[in-house]
């Protein structure tokens, strides 16, 4: 199940999933960001048209905000030479 | 036979879950299979802005501008392989109904419609690709995410939007960058980068299919008895330092760009180099209180070569002088403050004070300004307030007030001369990001 719901958040995504691991990267920003155990951060990373994966993800609107007070800086796709 | 049937039941029962589990893996392989099939994922923006603007001039009765403006782009983005990806943008921006009068050669868009007549004409801002070959090195290519770029973002609430801080040169700009993303600590990151953005002096016969290059070098002033000049591309060089998760703020930007063009031609006649420095900081929610600072500070030296004769005029002119050649160096400041208001009820909206200050010969080319007036490249000094409204996630409402009082006329073309205009400006602006 919870393998059908990452294949969904890949359609919802597109191809920038088809590699890159979205909350992988959220994790990480949570955990360097927040100063958060892996592990809750792992449970912050919520899946979902309007988790907070994708929010991260697209990263519309910058900080996001993951819960328990900790609000993460995201990149804009596209926005920066060289990535 | 008990048995026997309670066998053949567990078996059938097996062989049914295994069906089962099949039918599964076969939807998980279709969903798969779409996924990767889908190779570009899409997102956008959509922003429409009214304008009231009014124009005090001495001696003469205020003048209103009354504005309607729409404003969009529809982003992709695709990843075919982890060490590359492309960006693109396809933007436009129009007047609503514009309706020209005495403007020659022009129709409005009272009659305007999709036309085969147009070619089908779309205005790419964007379109490039990343190559990152190993870990620390990025390679660039095409139409760059040159606009947009700071602190443009920091008034709708919205992430860094371009990489060129937008006192620097904000327009869509092609060329090749490297980047170098040395690994610095887990919350830091630095990146150092060279833009080569190359010149093309290329002239396409439709008729022929043939095209002639100018010649590059030793170029012809076009002035009788002035040096021949030599055109060097636009050349840029970043560093672009973040540091995120500090008690001071949540994130600390910097940057530093140099940017330099030489004897780009303005016209036929005249030439023009320019060298930019500029230093951008942003402190966003200082001390985590909502609070974000930022200030743009950016110098320019134009020097130019030749001289423009202008019908009826006493002299011939040049870039920002009265005189064939010349030499002008100036400065500009953007600085402002955006406080989130701790509301939860109204979903923290955003107060914002925006200052902005340039010297006389001071240069900005701001082409994707969405102010009503010269407000960003203003000689003199302007400053706003406004209020920014979230909606719903992705969407909000910005509405806002200017004032300008320059001191000097803006434009490229002569000598600034005395201004004794002063703007106003009240606007509602709606953007969606979605």
């Amino acid at each position: 199940m919870r393998f059908l719901r990452c294949c969904v958040l890949g359609l919802i995504l597109g191809s920038s999933t088809a590699h890159a691991d979205p909350k992988e990267d959220l994790v990480k920003a949570v955990v360097d960001q927040c100063k958060v155990a892996p592990d809750k951060a792992q449970s912050m990373a919520t899946p979902g048209r309007t988790g907070t994966i994708v929010q991260f993800t697209l990263c519309v609107a910058s900080p996001v905000d993951v819960g328990d007070g900790c609000k993460v800086v995201c990149k804009k796709p596209g926005s920066n030479i060289g990535g | 036979m008990r048995k026997l049937v309670l066998l053949a039941m567990a078996l059938s029962g097996t062989a049914l879950a295994a069906e089962k589990e099949k039918s599964l893996e076969e939807r998980v392989e279709a969903l798969e299979f779409a996924s990767y099939a889908s190779s570009i994922s899409w997102s956008g923006y959509f922003q429409t802005r009214y304008d009231y603007l009014t124009i005090k001039q001495d001696g003469q009765p205020d003048q209103h501008q009354v504005m309607h403006r729409l404003l969009g782009g529809i982003d992709f983005k695709a990843n075919p392989h982890e060490k590359f990806s492309v960006f693109g943008r396809v933007a436009f921006g129009k007047f609503y109904n514009n309706n020209p009068l005495g403007v020659p050669g022009t129709s409005g868009t009272f009659s305007g419609a999709r036309r085969y007549a147009d070619d089908g004409k779309a205005y790419i801002e964007r379109f490039f690709i990343n190559y990152t070959p190993i870990d620390w090195f990025t390679f660039t290519a095409g139409r760059l995410p040159t606009v947009d770029g700071p602190p443009r973002h920091i008034l709708d609430g919205r992430p860094r939007l371009g990489t060129y801080p937008s006192q620097v040169y904000a327009v869509s700009l092609d060329g090749y960058a490297l980047t170098f993303n040395p690994k610095i600590g887990d919350n830091q990151s630095l990146s150092l980068r060279y833009v080569l953005s190359p010149l093309s002096f290329m002239q396409v016969s439709s008729t022929q299919n043939s095209v002639n290059t100018n010649i590059y070098e030793n170029i012809p002033t076009g002035v009788p008895g002035k040096e021949n000049v030599s055109v060097r591309d636009l050349n840029s060089w970043m560093a672009d330092y973040s540091l995120t998760g500090t008690s001071v703020a949540r994130n600390i930007g910097l940057v530093y760009q140099g940017l330099k063009f030489e004897n780009l031609g303005i016209t036929p006649a005249l030439r023009m180099t320019v060298v930019k420095h500029a230093a951008y900081i942003e402190l966003e929610d200082i001390a985590q209180i909502g609070l974000t600072a930022y200030v743009s500070y950016t110098t320019s030296d134009v020097k130019s070569k030749g001289a423009q004769i202008v019908p009826g005029a006493p002299f011939p002119i040049s870039a920002l002088t009265n005189a064939p050649n010349g030499s002008e160096k100036g400065h500009g400041v953007i600085g402002g403050l955006s406080y989130k208001l701790p509301v939860d009820a109204l979903k923290t909206p955003s107060l914002g004070v925006e200052y902005v200050e340039g010297s006389k010969y001071y240069i900005n080319f701001e082409r994707t300004s969405d102010e009503a007036f010269s407000f960003y490249d203003v000689r003199g000094t302007a400053g706003q307030v406004y209020y920014l409204q979230p909606l719903l996630p992705g969407l909000t409402v910005r509405v806002g007030y200017q004032q300008a009082k320059p001191d000097y006329t803006t434009g490229v073309l002569g000598a600034p001369r005395d201004s004794k205009i002063e703007y106003s400006n009240v606007y509602a602006n709606l953007r969606a990001d979605f």
